[in-house]
């Protein structure tokens, strides 16, 4: 499911969903971009944001890369302690779910996770928001995913990275992309590979949920996250079934 | 063409001509002045003025007792309750100028209640109070709110001293000669006319200003950092009268401005305009009440407070009245602290019965401290030793040397907080060896340890006070006092006994925190080992607990030191610095500190063997060793090392008063002498503006005042005083 090179068709179809519009500086904003005059203030927002360990290059030899969208330093927004940093260089390694975030004088970090609460990354004429998920209750998905719909319920997308060993055929290992895609209901995160996933989890409002689907003509497929959300809603705003 | 035509061709061109030079005179002036106010406008914008306003509950105090008082920001400009600073530093200076109290207040939406116990050895005499935000500090000893009370000590034979004088930096002392030192050579001023109304401002002028300014002058009124009027006025003779509006003059004080032609100013001039009083807001109170009788006060503010902005709040005391009343905060907004030190005569009378030839000689001493032209017309602003304190508090130091005064420059000191969620911070100190920490605004204590990274031979830290040292200058003075004021101490210093004998029962707001605040996350996150000590069998040292249970960090002897090394998981071998170690979150230096400790004590260790940065700053692999108590108690803190509690907020404490409601209370023997009967620093009307307050009166006969200061969201100020007396029977 999802496997291969299948996530920028899900990227297209995720339109709607994913924040297309451009980064306006918002005045909220905290501006980085490297060090400034403003010593002290600096240093207090630098020790915020550049603090993880250092990241080194585990790869060579191998086909693709391990990031999202760019192997590129892309510019982006960084959310941590309920403040929102504007930085020029990040990237996001998804095979070992590492936000990594450049100092000016090139020093590549690995942000420590257990801070970031969230970030946004501006790559190829896109925003991509992703939320960390790491410790939230009882999520259970570890880690930054993009959540698509959040409501009672939530729909999360999960892009991950995976070598594939191709060694033994004598050509280099691969990095194969895959789309985790999630429901979160009652506290627990379901993964969703096909229809019938959807419809059992939403099982105890089997038949309101099938009458939607039909009457609204939904052609639910996992393979477009964009088409659960309309169920997920419906689900959410129905009332709670008495036992 | 005929040549009559060329003639008639070349005459129109010329008239075009001179009109268009004409026309571009005309714009040039006006692009001076525009030019002018708008330097003027963005100077204000990004230089703002804040003053401080601190109503307190009384003006005479018996030494030991409470004081209470709400402290507000305001913003010069706007007048609005200002948002750029969250923390008030209050204290109360004694006659001999010296601090008696200290207190750090913090402020929500420009106001914030406090409250402090005056000490019981307090002298009698005329005691200082002053306010002033971070900002404020660059400004200080002269620029911050200032205000006097009393304090009796009725047990102490000590005579009573009186602040005769209070010399500060107005500009009769710093700039000789008054804001008048500025005009040119060749420029006077004159004004005519009432205080308020239309003006006449009579210009005189030398010829040759004239000459050298084509007979054009630039004139622009502002006030509190709002222009109200501007003009390009025609140099006709040696005198130019100008006939001003009264409009062209917002009520308190007015600074009118000359220019020369190239736009540099000529001449200033400093007047007063003051405020019509209008009531907008009623009170409703009973004259007189007798003891033990509750005592209703309805408070219903005019519908022009009541804004979009939000609900408006005001402080309310009811206490013993002192027979003359200190500024309302209308009043005292008129000067604020941008002019300095009021003189008391200005000052302590109300701001619109002052006498206009005080008024006028006042004025002609005075300078801003604020609306600076040289800045201003240069579009460089002043630079700020210390800044606004919006969301941290700057907690400040210095590294040097403590037999030398050599500082220790462009070195890093780590701040830490013990606890079992290390947290680490670091600054670098300047050239001077000063460092700063920013510590967010809250009431709760830290405990704090801070220390410098690199172990020199007597390096030491010494932290500086977030309060000033620049006291004004004043010169004390025994004064005798009358009999009827001593028997006045007398009766006030007995009330203070029975108050203290028979208790108060006041509550804290804030109940008080034992425990002192970390960090709620380690600050390296998830480490590469966890070890939970019991989770393995007890090891008698712990250099067998790191060779055992830590694979790739050592600690062992080496001669006759320990060391600890970690192996780096990337290139496989040692770092050639070594790791930073740190107990409970707190950096040692020493590894014989770990290796000495007691593997019993230990609940944890933290090993993060990849290279951590923080800022600039690099681990080469941490050690993090979490004690069983978790505060540090286990290691002696190293010379060299400061620790101490920080509490960047003082809590306050509610106002508290006894209830009369049944016969058994009102019945109650128990004396009841308050001085103060009610405070409430946040009365918040209702929608509709109105606002009860009930509260009981005591067993002191005697003459109260309820006064009622405020101010709401869009800048309009609440002033009420109404007398109430208690009578006897």
């Amino acid at each position: 499911m999802f496997k291969g090179e299948g996530f920028l068709p899900i990227l297209f179809l995720l339109f709607p969903v994913i924040t297309l519009s451009g980064h306006d500086k918002n005045p909220g904003i905290i501006e980085f971009n490297g060090f400034c005059p403003q010593e002290l203030l600096v240093y207090r927002d630098s020790q915020v944001l550049y603090n993880g360990k250092a990241w080194y290059k585990r790869y060579t030899n191998v086909r693709g890369n391990e990031f999202f969208s760019t192997a590129l330093w892309v510019s982006g927004e960084v959310s941590i302690k309920g403040r929102t940093f504007r930085v020029r260089s990040l990237r996001y390694d998804i095979a070992n779910d590492e936000l990594l975030i450049r100092r000016s004088d090139g020093v590549a970090i690995a942000m420590n996770g257990e801070m970031v609460s969230g970030f946004t990354l501006f790559a190829e004429g896109n925003s991509y928001h992703f939320k960390n998920f790491r410790g939230r209750g009882n999520y259970g998905m570890n880690g930054y995913a993009i959540g698509l719909y959040e409501g009672k319920t939530a729909l999360l997308l999960k892009p991950v990275k995976e070598l594939m060993p191709l060694g033994y055929q004598k050509i280099m290992d691969m990095f194969v992309q895959t789309d985790y895609l999630y429901v979160y209901k009652n506290g627990q995160v379901h993964r969703i590979r096909y229809r019938k996933d959807l419809l059992d989890l939403l099982d105890d409002k089997r038949n309101e949920i099938r009458n939607f689907i039909r009457t609204n003509r939904l052609n639910i497929l996992p393979e477009q996250p964009g088409s659960i959300i309309p169920v997920l809603r419906y689900y959410d705003s129905l009332p709670e079934q008495k036992v | 063409m005929t040549g009559r035509g060329k003639h008639i061709r070349q005459v129109t061109t010329l008239i075009s001509l001179t009109i268009l030079c004409l026309g571009v005179k005309g714009q040039e002036g006006n692009g001076v002045l525009d030019r002018i106010s708008q330097k003027f406008v963005n100077y204000c914008r990004e230089y703002p003025w804040e003053e401080i306003y601190i109503q307190t509950d009384r003006e005479e105090y018996i030494s030991g007792e409470e004081l209470w008082f709400n402290a507000y920001l305001i913003d010069r400009q706007s007048g609005k309750p200002g948002t750029e600073s969250s923390i008030v530093y209050f204290e109360i200076l004694n006659y001999d100028n010296r601090p008696v109290v200290q207190k750090r207040i913090r402020l929500e939406q420009g106001s914030g209640p406090g409250e402090i116990q005056l000490s019981d050895t307090l002298g009698s005499g005329e005691y200082l109070i002053r306010a002033y935000t971070n900002r404020m500090r660059n400004f200080l000893p002269s620029n911050c709110f200032m205000k006097k009370i009393i304090v009796y000590n009725a047990l102490s034979n000590q005579e009573f001293k009186s602040i005769s004088k209070l010399t500060t930096l107005t500009a009769d002392t710093a700039d000789p000669g008054g804001s008048d030192a500025s005009n040119k050579g060749g420029f006077r001023i004159q004004v005519s006319g009432p205080g308020s109304g239309n003006r006449v401002l009579n210009i005189e002028t030398t010829s040759d200003f004239r000459l050298a300014n084509n007979n054009i002058c630039y004139m622009l009124i502002q006030s509190r950092g709002r222009i109200s009027y501007k003009s390009t006025i025609s140099l006709s003779d040696n005198i130019t009268v100008s006939n001003l509006p009264g409009t062209a003059f917002i009520p308190g004080i007015s600074q009118v401005v000359f220019f020369d032609a190239s736009g540099l100013p000529a001449a200033e001039k400093y007047l007063f305009t003051p405020a019509g009083k209008s009531g907008n807001a009623t009170i409703t109170a009973p004259v007189s009440c007798k003891k033990r009788e509750k005592i209703s006060i309805e408070v219903e503010l005019n519908k022009e407070l009541l804004t979009k902005l939000g609900s408006p709040e005001f402080s309310i005391s009811v206490a013993e009245s002192a027979g003359k009343s200190s500024p309302g905060i209308d009043d005292y907004i008129v000067f604020g602290s941008e002019f300095g030190f009021i003189p008391d005569e200005i000052s302590g009378s109300l701001t619109g019965d002052v006498p206009d030839r005080i008024m006028e000689s006042f004025l002609a001493t005075i300078k801003s401290s604020w609306i600076d032209w040289k800045s201003i017309l240069s579009g460089i602003n002043p630079v700020l030793k210390y800044p606004g304190e919006k969301e941290f508090h700057y907690l400040s130091g210095r590294l040097m040397n403590r037999n030398i005064p050599v500082p220790g420059a462009y070195k890093y000191v780590f701040l830490s907080t013990p606890g079992k969620k290390a947290s680490f911070r670091y600054a670098k100190t300047d050239e001077q060896g000063n460092f700063s920490f920013t510590l967010p605004v809250t009431g709760e204590p830290r405990d704090i340890i801070i220390q410098p990274e690199s172990i020199e031979k007597d390096i030491t830290i010494k932290m500086e006070s977030s309060f000033s040292g620049a006291y004004p200058t004043t010169v004390s003075v025994p004064d005798t006092l009358p009999d009827d004021i001593r028997s006045y101490i007398s009766r006030q210093g007995a009330n203070y006994q029975v108050i203290k004998i028979y208790g108060s029962d006041m509550e804290e707001k804030n109940p008080g925190i034992t425990a002192l605040a970390g960090g709620l996350k380690r600050f390296y996150g998830k480490p590469d080992i966890e070890l939970i000590m019991d989770d393995y069998i007890k090891l008698p040292v712990m250099q067998e607990v790191f060779f055992e249970l830590l694979p790739g960090v050592s600690l062992r002897k080496k001669r006759e030191e320990y060391e600890v090394t970690i192996a780096d998981p990337v290139e496989i071998r040692i770092y050639e610095k070594p790791p930073v170690l740190f107990v409970d979150g707190v950096v040692v230096h020493d590894p014989a500190v770990i290796a000495n400790l007691d593997p019993e004590l230990v609940e944890q260790i933290d090993v993060v063997k990849e290279r951590y940065a923080v800022g600039d700053y690099i681990f080469y692999g941490l050690v993090n060793i979490i004690s069983r108590a978790g505060n540090y108690s286990c290691v002696e803190l190293p010379e060299y090392a400061i620790r101490m509690p920080y509490r960047v907020a003082d809590p306050v404490r509610v106002f508290s008063s006894p209830a009369y409601s049944d016969a058994r209370a009102r019945g109650s023997r128990l004396p009841d002498l308050r001085h103060t009967l009610f405070w409430n620093p946040e009365v918040k009307p209702d929608a509709g503006g109105k606002a009860r307050i009930e509260f009981w009166s005591s067993d002191y006969a005697t003459d109260y005042v309820v006064n009622i200061q405020g101010i709401t969201p869009d800048g309009k100020t609440i002033i009420l005083r109404k007398n109430i007396k208690i009578k006897v029977g």
